[in-house]
C-alpha cells in the first residue's frame, strides 16, 4: 500500500512569482530557507508524489460551476493559466496521478463524500506557485485536490478536516509503493481583491497555527465571520486544516512566519511523521 | 485567456457578454471601485487588473476610495 511520507502546508501568494522584489533581501533568504526545509522533510522522505489540497481561483475553473469538493482526474496537464505570473502561460507541465485520483473518488464515495471529478483543468497559481519552489524542475507525480475557500457557502473547517482524513484513508489504502506527500496551500491572513488587500492579521495566524500544530479541535470552533475579518483569502486555511485531517495525531511544527510579507500573513508548516 | 485581445480591443471581447451599457463602459476603461461595489467578486476583478497590466496599488487604492477602508466584500456572487 502507499504511504504517506510527508505533510506541510505554505502560503502561495502569486507575488512569490510576479513581483518577488515586494521581498527584501532578509525576507526572501527566509521564504526560500523554508521552502529549503519542506523539501529536505519530503526528499529525504523519499517521496515520489505529491497530493496538493487547494483552492483554484476561478481562472481554470468557472465559478458558475465550482464544486466543494473536486478531484482532478486528467493524466496530464499545464499552466499557469495566469498571464501575470512572471513565467510565460502553458509552459509548465505536469504529469498527474489519475489512479490515485480514482482511489479518493471511491473512497470518498464510500465515506459520504460526493465528490466532483474534474477531468480536465489549466494549473493556476494555487496549485504551481508553492511547487515553483519544491519541486522546479516538476519532476514528481501530483494530485490536485480542490476546496471551495472562494464562493461562499463554503465547507465548515471540520467538513475539511474530514476531507483530509478521508483523503489520508485513501491514500493509505491505494495498491500502490508510492510515497505520498501532501502539501496544502494558501492563507494565512491576507485579503484578495478588497479595500483591505495587503492587511495581515499576525494574532490571527499565530492561534491558527498553535491549534493547527498541536490538533486542536478548537479550530473548528474558527466561525467564517472570524475568518471574514481578517481577510477573505484567510478562508484558505481550510487547505491547511485537510492536511491535518489526513495525518490525524502527528503534531506540527511553524517552519517559518513573516507578519506580512506579499500581501500575506507569511507562514509554513509542516507535521511531524 | 483574454488579456492581449482585451487591451488590443475591449469591445470586441466585451460583446461576447451580457453586460448592460453602464457594465460595457466600466469595464471598457476600468472602474475598479465601480466594478467591486457593484458585486464583481474579487478575486476576479483583482486578477482581471492584473491580467490586463494594473498594478496591485493602484487598484487597491481605487476599491478603497469606492467601498471605504474596512468594507470588505467578502466574495459572494
Amino acid at each position: 500500500m502507499a504511504n504517506i511520507v510527508a505533510a506541510m502546508s505554505s502560503v502561495h501568494s502569486p507575488l512569490m512569482m510576479s513581483a518577488p522584489q515586494m521581498a527584501d533581501e532578509a525576507t526572501w533568504g527566509r521564504i526560500n530557507t523554508g521552502f529549503d526545509t519542506l523539501r529536505d522533510t519530503f526528499t529525504s522522505a523519499g517521496a515520489d508524489t505529491i497530493v496538493v489540497i487547494s483552492d483554484e481561483h476561478f481562472n481554470a475553473l468557472d465559478p458558475r460551476r465550482y464544486p466543494s469538493f473536486g478531484v482532478v482526474t486528467a493524466e496530464t496537464s499545464v499552466g499557469p493559466v495566469e498571464n501575470w505570473l512572471g513565467i510565460p502561460c502553458n509552459s509548465i507541465s505536469v504529469r498527474f496521478e489519475p489512479e490515485l485520483a480514482e482511489a479518493v473518488l471511491d473512497e470518498g464515495v464510500r465515506q459520504g463524500f460526493d465528490l466532483t471529478r474534474i477531468g480536465e483543468v489549466g494549473l493556476d497559481y494555487g496549485f504551481l506557485t508553492c511547487l515553483n519552489f519544491l519541486t522546479p524542475r516538476w519532476d514528481m507525480s501530483y494530485l490536485w485536490l480542490i476546496q471551495n475557500c472562494v464562493l461562499p457557502p463554503l465547507p465548515s473547517l471540520k467538513r475539511c478536516y474530514d476531507f483530509g482524513r478521508m483523503v489520508g484513508q485513501a491514500i493509505r489504502s491505494w495498491d500502490s509503493s508510492r510515497r505520498v506527500a501532501l502539501l496544502g496551500t494558501g492563507g494565512l491572513s491576507h485579503a484578495v481583491g478588497t479595500p483591505d488587500m495587503g492587511k495581515v492579521d499576525p494574532q490571527f495566524d499565530k492561534k491558527f497555527l498553535n491549534l493547527l500544530c498541536q490538533q486542536d479541535p478548537a479550530m473548528f470552533d474558527i466561525t467564517d465571520a472570524e475568518i471574514d475579518a481578517v481577510g477573505n483569502g484567510t478562508h484558505e486555511i481550510r487547505n491547511w486544516i485537510a492536511v491535518a485531517g489526513a495525518v490525524e495525531g502527528a503534531r506540527g511544527e511553524v517552519v517559518m512566519y513573516e507578519e506580512g510579507t506579499m500581501v500575506v500573513g507569511f507562514g509554513m508548516m509542516q507535521f511531524q511523521l | 485567456m483574454i488579456d492581449k485581445p482585451y487591451q488590443k480591443d475591449p469591445e470586441v471581447i466585451l460583446a461576447n457578454y451580457d453586460v448592460t451599457d453602464e457594465e460595457r463602459a466600466r469595464l471598457k476603461d476600468p472602474d475598479w471601485g465601480w466594478l467591486y461595489t457593484h458585486g464583481i467578486h474579487p478575486y476576479i476583478l483583482v486578477q482581471f487588473a492584473l491580467a490586463i497590466g494594473v498594478e496591485i496599488p493602484q487598484y487597491v487604492q481605487q476599491v478603497k476610495a469606492a467601498a471605504g477602508e474596512g468594507n470588505s466584500y467578502s466574495g459572494a456572487c
